[in-house]
């Protein structure tokens, strides 16, 4: 019998993103994290296979961030072999790689907390996916827990989407939850549960954000730099800033540069600077996420080799270019008046993608994600600005891993998934 | 030699006045007085700009003075040049359609002192002072996860200890310290949505 105190011993959380898998027992404070790629160990020189554990060979690729690193100079064609298997949040069903990469995420993940307890019957998995996840994507993570159970003790597996894990997590039973990731951001209305008609999806996140600094760094004339995602990341959280209005900003920018020029270092030996001339676009950076409908961004966009267009996953379609505000108003519409009253109360946000500060000194100009949306709600639509309230979780990346090992705690176990309403718990070895 | 080759060939060395030297390994080389220039043709019907720069970076290892790649008109979007020239790297387009008059120096390559050895050494000192960077960071990463660690550990004796001087129930024994019950944190306990999870049951 798995009794509640059992529950709160063996919880497991994974919360599979785009860019990190957020993941561990319900007894962490704060969930591991591990980048959500995997490296295939092929077309290796004969001296390299040496060195390498047969069981690790035999499994044919690696996770983890120190397992990853540690081949990823002995792999010849790195292109081919390092995979980044979800793409906004979703993988495709017929690509076989990014399967085997979820597989062996799934294995590592529970590999990192072996289980002595005698009492020990197994975990009960609860698993985060994005809202837009087909129907085979259930299916297939399903298969996959199935087949680790012959490795791993695991006694059920439950999969609940991303933004009702954040309302879990934030203790909100009505509200709005804006889920902005690396890969898209996620709107959805809650009521008690979420309410699938009003779900709106955006084909923009953190991604964005770096495809535009990699674009300023190119044309201030570090295109070596440019090209190393790691290092592009750090200028982003480093010089990225959110402007209260794009125009203004910029406006503020161009006549006294001096305020925004900056540096970051990214090695000892390494500095890039941001210099006056490009002060401004470090404002192009933080507003992306929020709406691209700008000349300056598009002429980025146009020069690059990003696209900011709409996707079509299943029957959703996910928007290249539709503003947060917007969006938030859509999906409001796209729910009954009577619960919309209720629903329009607070907005949260959440995910990495809203995690900006605002540098001391540069108040004037610069905001954090709350401020940007309430600024953009006023301007859309005064009447629900005056009445809603925004806020930020306080760990954006953490949240939606939180709200799924509470999920798994307090789901019935009585209650047996369903396909049709997507709820309860797969038994993996049947009951 | 194919004819876009050929090309190039006859305008290193009958424009720029060059010796050529031969071809080896995928690189046409060129004698310009007593230097060596290094020149890499990459004519693709299909250009990937990864290709491009892997093929810069074996270049600026080539023991050669000067170094040019040499690409069809089709692979300049794939081309920056402010990289070319921050790096020296010479930049050759060659567009076959126009005969012997369509080779044109884009860019001229900056001569370079010592090429081949510093180069590969500035590439592995960086690399190791990345290396080391990271390290520190993931140093202190650590170290603040120890320090939520400790702080999460201490709460928890704290907990137990709270609970053994509770009132005594006959047979909760002391537990070894390293597993104490779990006590439902307060963002479960107080969560609504456990309740609201609890009372969920399949409908008929
Ligand atoms: N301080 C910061 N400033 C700006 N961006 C940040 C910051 N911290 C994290 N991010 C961005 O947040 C994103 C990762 O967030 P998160 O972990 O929530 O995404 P994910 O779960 O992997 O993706 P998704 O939910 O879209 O599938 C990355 O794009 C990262 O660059
Ligand atoms: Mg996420």
């Amino acid at each position: 019998m798995i009794s509640d105190a059992y529950r709160l011993k063996y919880t497991f959380g994974v919360d599979f993103g785009t860019s990190y898998v957020k993941y561990g027992p319900i007894v962490l404070n704060e969930p591991r994290v591990a980048q959500t790629r995997g490296l295939f160990l092929r077309d290796l020189p004969e001296s390299v296979k040496m060195r390498i554990p047969p069981e690790v060979l035999s499994r044919g690729l690696v996770v983890g961030d120190e397992e990853v690193r540690r081949y990823l100079s002995s792999v010849r064609d790195v292109q081919r072999n390092l995979k980044y298997p979800l793409k906004d949040g979703i993988a495709r069903r017929d690509d076989e790689d990014a399967w085997r990469v979820l597989k062996e995420l799934a294995r590592y993940t529970l590999a990192q907390f072996p289980v002595s307890d005698p009492e020990f019957s197994g975990w009960l998995v609860s698993i985060a996916l994005s809202a837009l996840a087909p129907d085979y994507m259930y299916k297939a993570f399903f298969d996959i827990y199935t087949e680790l159970a012959g490795e791993h003790r695991i006694h059920a597996v439950t999969i609940l989407p991303q933004p009702l894990a954040v309302a879990i997590a934030e203790n909100a039973v009505n509200c709005i939850i804006v889920e902005g990731g690396h890969g898209n951001i996620q709107i959805a209305p809650i009521s008690f549960a979420l309410i699938r008609e009003g779900l709106v999806a955006l084909n923009r996140g953190g991604a964005e954000a770096n495809a535009i600094t990699r674009e300023i760094l190119k044309d201030i004339g570090y295109s070596d730099i440019a090209r190393e995602e790691y290092a592009v990341e750090v200028v982003k959280r480093a010089v990225g800033l959110v402007p209260r209005n794009l125009k203004e900003a910029i406006k503020a920018a161009k006549a006294n540069p001096d305020r925004f020029v900056a540096k970051v270092r990214l090695s000892p030996v390494v500095e890039v600077e941001i210099p006056r001339e490009y002060a401004w676009t470090r404002f192009l950076i933080g507003e992306i996420v929020f709406d691209p409908n700008h000349e300056e961004i598009k002429s980025y966009i146009e020069q690059s080799r990003l696209h900011i267009e709409n996707a079509v996953i299943g029957d959703v379609t996910l928007y290249g270019e539709m503003d947060v505000a917007t969006a938030i108003i859509t999906s409001l519409r796209s729910v009954s008046v009577e619960i919309q009253d209720r629903v329009a109360s607070q907005i949260i946000l959440s995910g990495g993608a809203f995690s900006w500060r605002v540098p001391p000194g540069l108040e004037d100009v610069a905001v954090d994600s709350v401020g940007r949306m309430k600024m953009a709600l006023e301007e859309r639509n005064p009447v629900l600005a005056s009445r809603v309230n925004v806020r930020l979780v306080a760990e954006p990346q953490y949240s939606v891993w939180r709200g799924a090992v509470i999920y798994g705690y307090a789901l019935p176990l009585t209650l047996e998934w369903s396909d049709s309403t997507k709820e309860g718990w797969y038994f993996v070895g049947g009951r | 030699m194919d004819f876009v080759k050929l090309l190039l060939v006859k305008y290193f060395s009958e424009t720029l006045g060059m010796r050529y030297v031969g071809e080896s390994g995928g690189v046409v080389w060129f004698e310009e007085g007593l230097n060596r220039v290094a020149v890499s043709p990459y004519f693709a019907e299909v250009y990937e700009e990864a290709e491009v720069y892997k093929r810069v970076g074996e270049l600026m290892g080539a023991a050669a003075a000067k170094v040019y790649l040499a690409v069809l008109p089709e692979a300049s979007p794939f081309v920056d040049p402010r990289y070319f020239k921050n790096q020296g790297v010479g930049l050759v387009v060659v567009d076959p359609a126009k005969g012997p008059d369509g080779v044109e120096i884009k860019i001229f390559a900056k001569p370079r002192p010592a090429p081949a050895a510093d180069l590969g050494r500035v590439a592995e000192s960086l690399k190791a002072s990345l290396a080391e960077h990271l390290d520190v960071q993931l140093k202190k990463l650590e170290a603040s996860l120890y320090e939520k660690l400790r702080r999460y550990v201490d709460e928890k004796i704290e907990e137990m200890r709270r609970q053994l001087l509770a009132p005594a129930r006959p047979e909760t024994a002391p537990k070894p310290p390293e597993a104490p019950p779990p006590a439902p944190p307060s963002s479960v306990t107080d969560n609504e949505w456990v309740r609201i999870l609890r009372s969920r049951r399949r409908e008929g």
